[in-house]
């Protein structure tokens, strides 16, 4: 022990802690000293910076964990979620559009099934509007949500008016039902798309944490930090003592490697599953949900042309416009096939394009007959549901698009879930691994700090 | 102390106000949606009388009525019937002029049973007529285009129109009027100064009806609606107190609503002509010769009386020149 003590160095004052320091800081300055001067000093110093990065590497990978746990936990029970019923609320207001009109200008002859169509279009929108508006907290009172709870009943009365009217034979109830649509389209719809854009940007905002970011790379890095630091430490007690093994630093050693694969397997495979989510599953899901809104309103407008008895005019220029930004270049569907890359998605949405462009066909016929005189005749075209008629070949559009959005959707749920499952015990596993790391180095290094007393 | 008492009543009262903002989210509107296209006209210029044609009721002498089936070879007439079928423009939503009847989906009303006349003094055949469904505004350049024979679609005579296209001697004379709910106690415009009073986007009548000016100094406030039945709905629903168009349309409001009523004097005269292609002067004769008949014969009478119900004043007689 002697030889040790010989080995420190005569106390030189540091800047710090100059002859007039109070006395705290000239201990400060003292302890400094040793640290730097003596070699207990040099491993304690190691020993505590090895310490610190360990705890600190452990802190960030908890948040970093538990940041993406949050996160791919809410995109998969409420942003996920939310989304679906924002989009159902769309979905259903569209079609509950149409299917009205279809079944105003069937009359007598509407068939129990699209009376059914609608009814449940109409329930189907009430409850997502109370999944949607549970979630929205205090806006819920004035935004979207509020618009939407205050005009559904409204939209209702407005086409059971018309229902009513057309039944006793009065031609005014077309224009009720216009009128109903008018208000599905310049009210509810706004606000049912403001509600749905609210919640797929939330999604994207919690599928962006999810798929890692800066406080992962930050844990990543201060887990390698901590990694060399315990191999320089380790490495330092070996040439001191000529011990080849300290057990209490390799089990350290150990466990931050152990930190860092499992860390990375498992935050990576969430990164993973979570772009697989966004780019196999919202991000088509999203163009393809919104051609299908496309699909349901110019199928509105060609049916509202029939009700409103009119030649041509706005719904046939709404027709034509919604047409274009459909089946056109670079339109909807293609954008959506695009999105989808190959597989039966993009199979589905090529099919929608199809079968929709040869729908313009039946549409134009639809209007020929219609001006020509032959209202009947461009009634019963436009509704039939052959495959070539007017109903049949929007049905197999909507077909294609359904079973495209539902895969899509599938696939972002099923990512969602497995990229959640993935880091299900990180956060334990960080905490216990880093207070193993702690208490490795400790035990490893104190008994060396002891030999040099 | 002072100080820290404030701070604890500043927290209370942004907590408390934080409280009853959540209790009490303002007062509630009513939602009240109005037909689509619905808009609030200011400031449309009044239509100027135009008499550049001098007075546009007068037509085309008629040349006497043929026989049906015998029409004079080289005629329009003569190409009609050998197309087999008369086409007409005409409208599909108007009540009670031409519209749809909801039970039998035929197409029916005033316009119609005068263009299936023409068809029954061409064919001696009612039936034999085909109708082109077209928007106001199609009228004229169908005509010009070919794409039809004849217009039968609550067309006005005006200098204007007769400046581009033939126009028959008036088969029908209607006026603005305006129809308010029955328990109103309003008879006039004079009454409607300040209150809203719907009538149809580009229409003569609208620019009258904002030409108008109340017994209190204020002009009505102008409701302009794309459809005939639009202001139907805006009556019942109350969103208007009046409505104004041609009384023909005001009719069909009554016709189909008893809890509405057609008062007051006209505001405009709106006589109504068949337009035909301005190069078929031969055509615009024979019109106005089958016109003349049905006026003379009782056919007219039946016409209008079918259409609108109680006994018809006598017919508007026609006027010719050239």
């Amino acid at each position: 022990m002697t030889a040790v003590q010989s080995g420190v160095a005569p106390r030189t004052p540091p800047a710090a802690g100059g002859p007039g320091a109070p006395g705290w800081r000239r201990r400060l300055g003292e302890l400094r000293g040793i640290g730097r001067d003596t070699r207990v000093g040099r491993l304690a110093t190691a020993a505590a910076a090895t310490l610190a990065l360990v705890l600190l590497a452990g802190v960030l990978a908890l948040v970093a964990t538990l940041r993406t746990q949050a996160a791919s936990e809410d995109v998969v029970a409420r942003s996920g979620p939310l989304t679906a019923a924002a989009q159902e609320l769309y979905g259903a207001l569209s079609d509950a559009d149409a299917s009205a009109g279809q079944g105003f200008l069937l009359g007598a002859g509407e068939p129990p099934s699209l009376r059914l169509r609608y009814q449940t279009d109409l329930a189907d929108a009430g409850r997502a509007l109370a999944v949607v508006g549970s979630a929205s907290g205090p806006d819920a009172a004035t935004g979207p949500v509020a618009t939407l709870t205050s005009g559904l009943p409204v939209y209702a009365g407005l086409v059971e008016t018309a229902r009513t009217a057309d039944r006793q034979g009065l031609t005014y109830g077309a224009a009720y039902l216009r009128e109903a649509s008018s208000f599905l389209r310049a009210s509810l719809l706004p606000a049912a798309e403001q509600a749905y854009d609210q919640q797929a940007a939330e999604l994207s905002d919690d599928q962006a944490i999810a798929d890692g970011g800066v406080w992962t790379v930050l844990a990543l890095v201060a887990v390698v930090a901590a990694l060399v630091a315990i191999w320089l430490l380790h490495r330092r007690i070996a040439r001191s003592t000529k011990r080849r093994l300290t057990p209490g630093v390799a089990l350290a050693g150990a466990a931050m490697g152990l930190l860092l694969v499992w860390g990375v397997i498992a935050l990576g495979l969430c990164a993973a599953l979570t772009a697989s989510a966004r780019n196999d599953g919202s991000d088509p899901n999203r163009e393809l949900v919104a051609a299908r809104f496309a699909v349901l309103q110019s199928r509105s407008d060609e049916v509202l042309t029939l009700v409103a008895r009119s030649a041509g005019g706005d719904y046939e220029q709404d027709y034509v416009r919604r047409s274009i930004g459909l089946y056109g270049w670079q339109g909807l569907l293609d954008h959506a096939r695009d999105e989808a890359g190959s597989g039966p998605v993009a199979d589905d949405a090529s099919t929608a394009a199809t079968v929709g462009r040869e729908g313009i066909t039946v549409h134009a016929l639809v209007r020929t007959l219609d001006v020509s005189g032959d209202y009947d005749e461009a009634v019963a075209l436009a509704l039939s549901t052959a495959p070539n008629g007017g109903q049949g070949s929007v049905q197999q559009v909507e077909d294609a698009l359904d079973r495209a959005v539902t895969t899509t959707a599938d696939t972002a749920a099923a990512d969602a879930a497995a990229a959640d499952t993935a880091t299900t015990l990180l956060a334990i596993g960080v905490v216990v691994l880093t207070l193993v790391a702690a208490a490795g180095l400790a035990v490893g290094v104190w008994p060396r700090l002891q030999e040099y007393r | 102390m002072r100080a820290r008492v404030g701070v604890v009543a500043a927290v209370l009262a942004v907590l408390l106000a934080g409280c009853s903002q959540a209790a009490a989210p303002g007062p509630v509107e009513p939602v009240r949606p109005a037909p689509a296209g619905a808009t609030v006209v200011t400031g449309a210029p009044p239509a100027a009388a135009d008499t550049s044609c001098g007075d546009p009721r007068v037509s085309l002498t008629p040349t006497p009525e043929p026989a049906p089936g015998a029409m004079p070879a080289g005629s329009t007439m003569a190409r009609i019937a050998a197309r087999g079928a008369l086409i007409v423009g005409i409208d599909q939503s108007t009540v009670p002029l031409s519209y749809r009847d909801p039970r039998s989906g035929v197409l029916t009303g005033l316009d119609v049973r005068f263009a299936q006349e023409m068809a029954r003094s061409i064919f001696g055949d009612p039936s034999r007529v085909r109708f082109r469904i077209e928007s106001s505004a199609q009228r004229i350049p169908n005509l010009l285009a070919g794409s039809v024979d004849m217009v039968v679609q609550a067309m006005t005579v005006t200098c204007a129109r007769k400046a581009r296209i033939g126009m028959s001697s008036v088969y029908y004379d209607a006026a603005q009027r305006i129809a308010v709910p029955a328990v109103s106690p309003v008879t006039s415009v004079a009454q409607l100064g300040g209150r809203p009073v719907c009538s149809i986007t580009g229409t003569t009548s609208i620019a009258t009806l904002a030409a108008e000016r109340g017994t209190n100094g204020q002009p009505p406030v102008v409701v302009g609606v794309p459809e005939n039945s639009d202001c139907l709905v805006m009556l019942q629903q109350g969103q208007v107190d009046a409505a104004t168009t041609d009384d023909t349309i005001l009719a069909g409001y009554a016709l189909e609503d008893r809890r509405l009523a057609v008062r007051g004097e006209p505001l405009a005269s709106e006589p109504y002509g068949i337009g035909v292609a301005p190069q078929n002067t031969d055509l615009l004769r024979f019109v106005n010769g089958v016109l003349d008949r049905t006026k003379a014969d009782g056919t007219w009478a039946a016409i209008v009386a079918g259409t609108f119900g109680g006994t018809p004043a006598p017919p508007p007689p026609g006027q010719y020149a050239g």
